[in-house]
């Protein structure tokens, strides 16, 4: 399971922006950029507790459960995840 | 309750928040209603044909307050694990997740609206490939109350 820390950790690694900074949301809006384009986005739910479920975010990445895991483990890189999402004409 | 459902061809009144695997297992169509969104209608099949409720799909007909759709959209929810549930829009490639199926809707539902606020606000020449995707689907879709 991906949770609130593994979501931390990727959006550290794609170097996402926090972009919905409303007050009362659910979630804050991560966004991925490559150059000065949005290339993705995922959602990171708001609260203090870390062990909230984040298994949304391999379908945002385009990416398997494991190989997002991978990506918050640091195993896989933010070049190796621009690579894949090049793959499949994701970035422009 | 999800427990009371049954597999006849009337109607019944489901609220959603309580756990999977507290259901039966039944063929079953969601749809949310305005009047009172923590209430899903369940229509039964006609084949009475048992499913796995571990994957769902609902037909979403509201948003939250101040926004609206403009036609119902299917919204896919899978149980994935305890108090675990991901919600999917597959068409935009819209996800999010929640510990109830009624966590996994409302957060889909604030996501998308919080989509559609920045996608639509951007210029179209800086969204690649994904997000132009999403933007044109969610403006197409959403209609923001004035």
């Amino acid at each position: 399971m991906l949770d609130k820390e593994d979501a931390l950790k990727i959006k550290k690694k794609l170097k996402a922006k926090i972009q919905n900074t409303k007050k009362g949301r659910p979630h804050d809006l991560a966004v991925i950029y490559y150059g000065d384009a949005i290339i993705a986005t995922f959602g990171i739910r708001r609260g203090s507790n870390k062990s909230l479920p984040h298994d949304h975010i391999p379908d945002d990445l385009h990416l398997s459960p494991n190989e997002c895991t991978r990506l918050a483990q640091c195993s896989i890189s933010r070049d190796q995840w621009l690579q894949k999402m090049k793959g499949l004409n994701l970035i422009p | 309750m999800l427990g009371t459902a049954t597999t006849t061809h009337t109607p019944r009144y489901v609220l959603i928040g309580a756990s999977v695997q507290e259901a039966p297992r039944f063929t079953a169509v969601f749809e949310t209603r305005e009047d009172d969104p923590l209430v899903l209608i369940l229509i039964t099949s006609p084949t009475n044909t048992p499913i796995d409720l571990s994957e769902l799909r609902i037909r979403l007909n509201t948003l939250e307050p101040g926004y609206n759709l403009a036609h119902s959209i299917m919204i896919n929810i899978r149980c994935i694990g305890q108090n675990n549930y991901v919600a999917g829009f597959e068409e935009a490639n819209i996800n999010a997740s929640g510990e109830t199926l009624h966590d996994a809707l409302t957060n889909i539902k604030a996501l998308m609206v919080d989509m559609y606020d920045l996608l639509s606000a951007a210029n179209p020449r800086r969204l690649g490939p994904q997000p132009l995707n999403q933007r044109r689907i969610l403006t197409s879709i959403i209609r923001k109350r004035q």
